[in-house]
């Protein structure tokens, strides 16, 4: 898998969304590859961060 | 003030350096702040009194801007949090461990997801339906797609360019780059 895929796959993987093949590709490619790991720990901050904010949201509905 | 009178040689020099900074540190605030004139105004006066009173701790001119940057942000910062005590979230179950150090992740947790709540209102109305049925619903690509009549990868595409928006704001990523 390139940089490109790997991107483009991540918001997916962190959702559970991706498929099993991509998804062992992907974290394959983060093993080896720095850039795009910063990129995915950052991407998962802010979905945890999104999810907190709906939950918070419902919780004071 | 003594010191200052040493770093500027005259009165007048220090005036002309304050009048010059007004308009750069106010630019710097409405990076982070869109809200009302009120607050940037605020802000920049708050900064510059921070200027006035840290000044001692610049001793390179040449450093002048990224000095500048991290103190305009610092007081950004810490203004978002007190204003964050005053929106209430203590009753969200957010104050825990306010006790500990300033600048530990829980703080910038909780100032993200106060920002994102901000940030969330400059999406389109569509877009903010999408991104609530995404990660407030756990929706899938295909069930969102059914109910906003969409196709499937015009509702991936769109999902993502709304958090790359969001990932855009300086705030938003100044905290979430500094994780790890
Ligand atoms: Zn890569």
């Amino acid at each position: 898998m390139n940089c490109r895929r790997a991107r483009a796959s991540m918001e997916a993987h962190l959702m559970n969304d991706l498929h099993p093949k991509l998804a062992e590709q992907l974290e394959r490619h983060l093993q080896t590859c720095p850039s795009c790991r910063a990129d995915y720990e950052e991407l998962q901050r802010l979905v945890e961060a999104l999810r907190r904010v709906f939950a918070l949201k419902r919780q004071s509905a | 003030m003594q010191y200052t009178e040493r770093y500027f040689g005259t009165e007048y020099a220090e005036q002309q350096f304050f009048a010059s900074l007004r308009p750069r540190i106010e630019r710097m605030v409405r990076h982070y702040v869109r809200s009302g004139d009120d607050d940037v105004e605020d802000l920049t006066q708050e900064c510059l009194i921070r200027v006035y009173n840290s000044l001692e701790s610049l001793r390179d001119s040449d450093k002048l801007d990224p000095w500048l940057h991290a103190l305009v942000r610092n007081t950004v910062f810490t203004w978002l949090r007190e204003r964050r005590h005053e929106m209430e979230m203590c009753s969200l179950g957010l104050e825990a461990d306010t006790e500990s150090e300033p600048y530990t992740s829980h703080e910038d947790d909780t100032l993200l997801y106060m920002v994102l709540q901000e940030v969330l209102q400059t999406l389109s109305e569509e877009d903010r339906q999408m991104i609530e049925m995404r990660y407030g619903e756990g929706m899938r690509y295909q069930e969102i797609a059914k109910v906003m009549q969409m196709n499937v990868e015009a509702v991936r595409k769109r999902i993502n360019r709304a958090l790359a928006k969001l990932r855009a704001h300086p705030i938003v990523r100044a905290i979430t780059e500094e994780a790890g």
